[in-house]
């Protein structure tokens, strides 16, 4: 009988064991954990709010995705929309205003809680041990009539606030621009610049024949036989769009270099961090 | 300490708002009561003046016929610890002035402020402060409730003016009981 019991024990403690991952990939056998916005989709946290972003990285994870956007007089601020009114008070398109214009606008997602839009030297200048942390920065370039000389002025100002904290080695690099991924490595080549794709077979194509860091995907677009492929010719992959606990497991067993998921705190834990 | 400076910072016109709600509630031990056999309530309400939820009492001040005046305090708050993962929780306090018109089933009108002190990031020391502001809360909506104990449901339409600039269509659900 005390054997049964043993061996009741036993079983139970095997049933409930955490599923473990034998992680391959070319960050070190480990996955990048970073949280998409910050907190994700479901927080009370803004997307890109500087509050999401911080709470994110004191939460354990290795750091955040962000959208950026440059003002009118080349200010770098954390945004995603085309238009201001989609999430905040005000109106306009980011690039057509100044910052002294924008820095009050304010998130009405909930009531009451008021988190402004913040510019990325202001975030960056909050992060404690900054180093210690890596960035995504999604560049969201909506289409101007000057877009040429748009992207130039774009790189240089977002390049001047990497170079400001020396967080060349902290910071990835995301667009769908094939012109913008190209235009910034001609300026900047040791940039770890990521291409942002739907297509995985065209993604792949364009990273392998730029020589890109990697490509960046939503997890429904891409397999863990295609991050293999990607691994294969030297690129990382990192995937997003992941906005369930389910979601998260199964984007883990595809071996990606980094994952920027909406269930932080559950993605952390599933890779005991 | 953060916490605290809620209570320093903005004194005046808080302090005027509290001491208001106060005197309010003081009022109504020396007023007139008509038909109303029940001087407070409680409830909670979904959505509403606090933003997603509060819990909230009420004091009948006055009452005459099918006219009643209420005070009412609320206590919400969002999260519980900051972003840098401290005890140091959001405080939403909806304070408010209502008449209700009728007799069991309540015509409900209605205006308040709320209170919300919410941590976030201070542009200029890079480091994260308490911020504390009022806005302005008009509601009518429906109630029903006895003139004895019992249950009390309430819907209102209450658009918040955030911060006094920005108006907000808002409304809530209630579920409490008088005593």
């Amino acid at each position: 009988m005390k054997y049964l019991y043993l061996f009741i024990c036993i079983l139970f403690l095997t049933t409930c064991k955490k599923e473990k991952y034998s992680i391959q990939n070319l960050n070190g056998n480990s996955i990048t954990v970073m949280g998409h916005g910050g907190m994700g989709f479901e927080s009370l946290y803004p997307l890109n709010s500087a509050e999401g972003i911080l709470n994110c990285l004191n939460l354990g994870a290795d750091g955040s995705e962000m959208d950026i956007q440059m003002t009118k007089d080349s200010v770098m601020v954390l945004f995603h929309d085309q238009d201001l009114s989609e999430t905040t008070n005000l109106k306009g398109n980011i690039h057509s205003l100044n910052w002294s214009e924008i820095k009050d606008a304010y998130y009405t997602i909930s009531p009451y809680q008021g988190f402004t839009i913040s510019t990325l030297d202001d975030l960056l200048a909050s992060v404690k041990n900054v180093h210690d942390y890596s960035f995504s920065f999604d560049c969201k370039l909506y289409k101007r009539e000057d877009q040429e000389l748009f992207e130039e002025t774009f790189i240089r100002t977002l390049q001047k606030v990497i170079e400001k904290y020396n967080l060349e080695n902290n910071v990835y690099i995301e667009s769908q621009s094939q012109e913008f991924i190209n235009r910034y490595k001609s300026y900047y080549p040791d940039m770890r610049l990521f291409i942002y794709t739907e297509n995985f077979a065209k993604g792949l194509d364009f990273a392998k024949s730029k020589s890109l860091y990697g490509i960046f995907i939503s997890t429904k677009y891409v397999t863990k036989e295609e991050i293999k492929l990607a691994h294969d010719n030297n690129l990382r992959v990192a995937i997003w769009g992941i906005t369930s606990e389910k979601g998260n497991i199964e984007s883990i067993k595809k071996n990606p270099d980094i994952i920027q998921t909406d269930k932080l705190r559950h993605l952390l834990k599933e890779l005991d961090r | 300490m953060m916490f605290l400076d809620f209570f320093s910072k903005k004194s005046r016109r808080l302090e005027s708002i509290f001491l208001f709600v106060i005197l309010s509630i003081g009022f109504c031990s020396t007023a007139q009561q008509d038909s109303m056999l029940v001087k407070n309530a409680v409830y909670a309400e979904v959505f509403g003046s606090a933003g997603y939820g509060s819990l909230n009492y009420e004091r009948f001040l006055w009452c005459r016929s099918h006219v009643m005046l209420i005070s009412k305090m609320g206590f919400s708050s969002y999260k519980m610890f900051d972003f840098n993962r401290t005890f140091n929780p959001d405080v939403i306090i909806p304070i408010s002035i209502q008449t209700l018109l009728g007799n069991t089933h309540w015509m409900e009108l209605g205006v308040g402020q709320t209170i919300s002190s919410i941590v976030k990031l201070d542009r200029q020391t890079k480091e994260m402060k308490r911020f504390t502001h009022l806005s302005t809360v008009p509601s009518i909506g429906y109630r029903y409730q006895k003139t004895q104990r019992g249950m009390l449901i309430r819907v209102t339409y209450s658009p918040i003016v955030e911060f006094n600039t920005t108006l907000r269509h808002w409304g809530g659900v209630s579920w409490g009981f008088t005593f």
